[in-house]
């Protein structure tokens, strides 16, 4: 998680490996559960297939606190949490953002809420490199 | 938070990623430290102190910024 592949540790090769493999996962799911055909699905399978898509995220958070708890580095961890903290608040303002629309106009909205894992991952790790970026 | 982290290693003539690797921390944490952009931990200022075989208060300066 520094500012380049060959400044990696391999903690953080590790951790990045582990984070795109869950972020490959959700996209996938995302682009499979919409098609499948539920016409005969029981609720309970419903429950079943958000429980498995929320699965990747779960895996995330495990990789990032295993990661920080390994990080001997305290300023890394410092600007891990920043990032981190960036991600949330950017995800909370899109799905805010839809609720209302979706709330107040019924407009149809892309399923971009399922996405919420990518654009944590993306907007973190834009955070990430701005701060390292600012601290050469 | 201010510091004399520049002109100690100067002094030895380290580079930032000298000190970085005695002190086994990412040369962008020395920089932080250094432009005063990030405050170290007890534990930090302690390894930091012993380094350059001095206190951590002739090392840091209390900015008058600084909250009390």
């Amino acid at each position: 998680m520094k500012n380049c592949n060959r400044n990696l540790s391999p903690l953080q090769r590790r951790s990045i490996s582990l984070i795109g493999s869950m972020m490959a996962i959700c996209g996938a799911f995302t682009a499979i559960f919409p098609r499948i055909e539920r016409n005969n699905f029981l609720p309970a399978t419903y429950y079943g297939i958000a429980l498995i898509a929320v699965l990747p995220i779960i895996g995330v958070m495990v990789v990032i606190a295993r990661y920080m708890s390994a990080e001997k580095d305290e300023y890394l961890r410092h600007i891990v949490v920043q990032s981190i903290l960036w991600g949330f608040g950017f995800v909370m303002v899109i799905d805010t953002y839809l609720a209302y629309v979706i709330e107040y106009h019924s407009f149809h909205v892309p399923f971009f809420t399922a996405l919420n894992l990518e654009i944590f991952l993306i907007t973190a790790a834009i955070a990430l490199r701005i701060q390292l970026g600012r601290n050469r | 938070m201010k510091n004399r982290l520049r002109v100690l290693r100067a002094e030895r003539n380290w580079s930032q990623a000298d000190l970085a690797q005695r002190l086994e921390v990412s040369r962008q944490s020395v920089n932080a430290i250094e432009t005063g952009k990030f405050d170290p931990s007890l534990p930090l200022a302690f390894r930091l102190a012993r380094l350059f075989d001095t206190t951590i208060e002739s090392i840091f300066i209390e900015d008058s910024r600084d909250p009390a």
